[in-house]
């Protein structure tokens, strides 16, 4: 979304070696930049999954607010990455890509307004592998995003996973 | 041909999209004369959360362009995280911290945040990374979900939910 982005992918193909290489390290910062930055942003949610885990009764309800807003917001989040990457298709999108991006948009609204909160955990803790599944089928198909993305993408949504499901099961235990 | 079909696929898409704004601003001015207040401050919340998602969702196309073949990330996904995070701020229930939001102020910050990404998508479009139709149908539909979110600020204040 910068204004250098077509500029430098046009001049891509005729680069100088030492251009290359200098393109070359920054791809390779960046996604360590890129990963580290997913990492903080889900290091919210693991500490409210501990709250809710440790202190159920005084922490708790708070926490568990913020974890299911937050997965909403999560979940409309990947659902537009995976809308720009199909936008950006060489080609053009296609309907079934837009509307791949389009689902997790209307899936993370019954999040917010849905009564039960078990079933608003349920819902995160389901969508949340199935986009991982999606992005992982486009990739492979060589329409999705590069493979350090999904390096960086696989271990977070793990850990995101993981922080809803203790977050559920103490839900669960404590009826 | 294919372009033709591409752009009024992604028209249609957008212009379905404005329809909880559009609704949510009709019924909190339907109110108290055909709707009851009560059911029309549902939709209030309906738009406001709507509107974080949309936030959240564009923050993340913008993360998906720089994604994408065959452009290679040349901008940090900070800007899109900020984003997300202002947005979450502004549905969090109860406020963050000891910061309350009121009704108001919550509708305000997804209005700048609408505005900001315009203004981004618009900025990559004169670059040529998107069609000019695109930035065209973006303005187009920014401006009638930023009405909307003005008509539900408006009415919200009226009411004196500030």
């Amino acid at each position: 979304m910068t204004q250098a982005a077509p500029r430098m992918a046009a001049s891509g193909a005729h680069e100088s070696s030492g251009a290359s290489q200098t393109g070359l390290s920054q791809q390779s910062a960046l996604p360590q930049a890129a990963a580290v930055l997913a990492y903080a942003g889900a290091l919210p949610l693991i500490i409210a999954a501990m709250l809710v885990w440790l202190r159920p009764v005084d922490f708790g309800p708070g926490a568990v607010n913020f974890m299911i807003v937050y997965g909403g917001v999560l979940i409309a989040f990947f659902g537009g990455v995976r809308w720009g990457i199909a936008v950006m298709r060489p080609g053009g999108p296609t309907f079934a890509g837009l509307l791949g991006g389009a689902f997790p948009l209307a899936l993370s609204m019954p999040i917010f307004f849905l009564e039960d909160i078990r079933a608003r955990f349920a819902i995160i803790i389901i969508a949340l592998p199935i986009l991982l599944w999606d992005d992982l089928r486009a990739t492979r198909r060589g329409s999705g995003a590069p493979q350090w993305y999904l390096g960086v993408r696989t271990p977070l949504t793990i850990l995101m996973a993981a922080s809803f499901v203790i977050a559920f099961a103490q839900i669960l235990a404590n009826g | 041909m294919a372009r033709n079909r591409q752009r009024e696929e992604m028209t249609r898409l957008g212009l379905y999209g404005l329809a909880p704004f559009v609704i949510s601003a009709g019924a909190l001015w339907l109110s108290p004369f055909i709707l009851p207040q009560h059911i029309a401050l549902d939709f209030h919340q309906i738009a406001l959360v709507y509107g974080a998602v949309i936030v959240a969702y564009l923050s993340g196309a913008g993360a998906g362009v720089t994604l994408a073949p065959p452009q290679t990330l040349r901008e940090s996904f900070l800007p899109g995280q900020l984003i997300t995070l202002v947005a979450f701020v502004a549905v969090i229930p109860n406020g963050v911290f000891v910061m309350q939001l009121g009704a108001a102020w919550r509708h305000l910050i997804i209005f700048v945040l609408l505005v900001y990404l315009l203004l981004r998508d618009l900025n990559a479009t004169s670059a040529g990374l998107f069609p000019k139709w695109y930035g065209a149908l973006r303005m187009r539909l920014t401006f009638w979900a930023g009405l909307a979110i003005v008509l539900i600020t408006s009415r919200l204040l009226i009411w004196g939910f500030y």
